[in-house]
């Protein structure tokens, strides 16, 4: 398995992610987000079409109130990804409405730690 | 006429899913189909509340479905039979304990017949729509209320208002 | 023009076998604008597995999160730890993996064969297909034991073996399988009611699935080459004769003969298993606590699943993370829907097989 990680801070994603991204040979998976207590460590995965085990992974991670830029402009089907992320985390992601899962009387950002 | 006689005979059932994870409704789907065939029984799946007399259910009830039950459960025409299918429409199984569920069906809606297992086989669930027939012959016209609604039921029944109070009490009770 | 009516179709619907909601809105008999709503079946799997269950129960929980595909989560589940945690899985124990995984994958997609079918209004073939998708089922339960959740793969290899007595009644119910599916093939292909129906309904083109990330059959559907399984070594594809079925066209009709054509690869696989499978061990014992990263794609019945989990030399996993196929193909249904007539929707939606508590877990 071949794994080409990218960190960079929070400010330079989008740009990181259009400068090699396209939509003819990249296939976006998913983005996640781990909690690392007080702050949630965020991975972007890529994967190449016709390749074997090669992912492309673009690292990042962000504090609860900071606000994630968003992806949707670059790839069109992240929305979903990302809603998930804001409401599963409460996390402040560009343009995400709340309620994808979670409903007002369920528990909020419950991937949270702590 | 005398439509109790004949009620037994042709059951028609409605299908919710309020969060199990598809194995119950696939069998539910296998004894539809040709090697269980639940239609000797007279039975046919029809998705309109306002038509069915079997109501069966499967998943531990997700708090977003939990009012979409309620809501399924005042539609349908009395009298009524509700199965419970499979192990966490029982008690909440797997996912007892689970931030977004409700342990169970019976924490919502009266609960006539309970149908065990992960995933219920056909044959278990042809076993509870048997029974659950048995329990509609025996059922009136009275409408029953969840075990948390303290609202009292005098006839005329207005069943909007009924439902507009039940929902009001479920939200309360948050 | 028309005034504007609000259409909604579910979370309860006659076609769905499942709650998703989608809300259109309508001019004349053409979609204008839809909003989709797949949160009816949120239960909190991902937070469950990261704080009630030990790793090594945390396989069975993921079974859960859909019963139609429960060998492809475990799988994948199963494939991250093993990796994580370097554990050599015996090679028999791999090849029953890959049968149950494929049988897996027949039944699956000749429900949603059927069920597309039944949408179209051909009621005799969706029960037709049922008919025949109830030998993969008794072929299922002689080899794991249960119908639907089979818990079958588990850390280290396989729960049970395959007897003698088993694979000679699996051999002949193949065998009977393979004559239907055949049929099934030649029905689904030259049907004309059924072409005349489903041909460019809810089409989707190769440009679109490649900007809309589109996976497993509906993408395969659409001329894009992308099957997780030629593409991520997580059992022995290659050994047993596996070919990637790839269509020109994209619409219903397509979608439908990808999984036809599927079903018939996935049983000759089953063939070149029974003939070939290894003597063995069916299970090695994992031992230590797992620690670091991993993540693993796993091709599912309706496409890619992608698996990440995270530990810290704990009994407990920091983060199990899963993005289901159903999840990724959300997306492209709601731009298709755009222009559409109300008329094609419902079968627009089964012919992608959507998975609802997949998508919401």
């Amino acid at each position: 398995m071949v794994v080409d990680e990218i960190k960079v801070p929070l400010r330079e994603v989008r740009r990181t992610i259009k400068e090699f991204y396209d939509p003819k040979e990249w296939h976006f998976i998913t983005v996640n987000g781990v909690d690392l207590g007080g702050k949630v460590e965020l991975k972007w995965f890529f994967t190449k079409y016709g390749e074997r085990e090669y992912f492309k992974v673009v690292t990042s991670e962000a504090s609860y109130d900071d606000e994630i830029p968003t992806i949707t402009y670059l790839i069109p089907s992240a929305w979903i990804s990302e809603w998930e992320l804001a409401d599963l985390f409460g996390l402040n992601v560009e343009g995400a409405k709340r309620g994808l899962f979670l409903d007002p009387e369920s528990p909020q950002a419950p991937l949270r730690r702590g | 006429m005398d439509f109790k006689k004949f009620r037994k005979r042709s059951p028609w059932i409605l299908h919710y899913n309020t969060g199990s994870c598809n194995g119950c409704d696939i069998e539910i789907l296998a004894c539809l189909a040709p090697k269980y065939d639940v239609e000797r029984f007279g039975i046919l799946n029809r998705g309109n509340p306002k038509q069915s007399d079997i109501l069966l259910v499967t998943g531990p009830v997700t708090k977003r479905a939990k009012e979409r039950l309620l809501r399924l459960y005042f539609e349908m025409p009395e009298p009524k039979v509700v199965v419970a299918v499979g192990a966490c429409a029982c008690s909440g199984g797997v996912f007892r304990h689970m931030y977004n569920v409700e342990n169970g069906v019976d924490k919502v809606i009266p609960v006539d017949v309970y149908v065990p297992g992960c995933a219920a086989r056909p044959e278990a669930i042809i076993d509870g729509i048997v029974r659950a027939l048995e329990i509609l012959k025996e059922k009136g016209k009275e409408v029953e209320l969840p075990h948390w609604c303290s609202a009292q039921v005098k006839p005329p029944v207005n069943r909007v208002k009924l439902l507009d109070r039940c929902l009001e009490e479920l939200h309360g009770r948050r | 023009m028309g005034k504007r009516i609000t259409v909604p179709f579910g979370s309860q619907h006659v076609a769905l076998p499942e709650p998703v909601r989608f809300v259109f809105q309508t001019e004349n008999e053409k979609i204008v604008d839809v909003e989709v709503d797949v949160g009816y079946v949120h239960r909190g799997i991902e937070k469950a597995c990261a704080t009630k269950f030990k790793y090594m129960q945390v396989g069975y929980v993921v079974a859960r999160v859909c019963g139609l595909c429960a060998i492809s989560h475990t799988l994948g589940y199963v494939t991250a730890l093993e990796r994580l945690m370097g554990v050599e899985v015996p090679k028999r124990a791999l090849y029953l993996r890959l049968l149950v995984s494929e049988l897996d994958r027949i039944h699956s997609h000749l429900l949603a064969m059927g069920h597309t079918a039944e949408v179209a209004g051909y009621e005799n073939l969706f029960m037709q297909t049922f008919r025949h998708r109830e030998l993969v089922m008794e072929m299922l339960e002689l080899l794991t034991g249960n119908r639907v959740q089979f818990d079958f793969a588990c850390p280290g290899g396989v729960n049970r073996d395959l007897t003698p007595e088993v694979e000679k009644v699996l051999r002949e119910k193949l065998k009977v399988l393979e004559e239907k599916a055949l049929w099934l093939r030649d029905v689904y292909e030259n049907d004309f009611s059924l072409a005349l129906r489903w041909k460019g309904t809810g089409v989707v083109t190769e440009e679109m699935a490649k900007e809309m990330n589109v996976v497993g059959p509906p993408a395969r559907a659409a001329g894009l080459k992308t099957d997780v399984r030629a593409e991520f070594d997580y059992l022995p594809f290659k050994e047993v004769g596996y070919r990637m079925v790839v269509l020109k066209g994209g619409s219903i009709y397509e979608r439908n003969l990808v999984r036809a054509l599927e079903v018939l690869n996935s049983i000759e696989m089953c063939w070149n298993i029974l003939d070939g499978l290894p003597e063995g061990d069916i299970k090695v014992p994992v031992k230590g606590l797992p620690e670091g990263e991993m993540f693993v794609r796993i091709e599912a019945p309706r496409g890619e699943l992608f698996y990440y989990i995270r530990g810290s030399k704990k009994l407990i996993l920091d983060r199990v993370r899963i993005r289901v196929p159903t999840f990724a193909n959300i997306p492209v249904m709601k731009e298709l829907f755009v222009g559409m007539d109300y008329a094609d929707v419902p079968a627009t939606v089964i012919s992608f097989d959507p998975c609802l508590s997949c998508t919401a877990r």
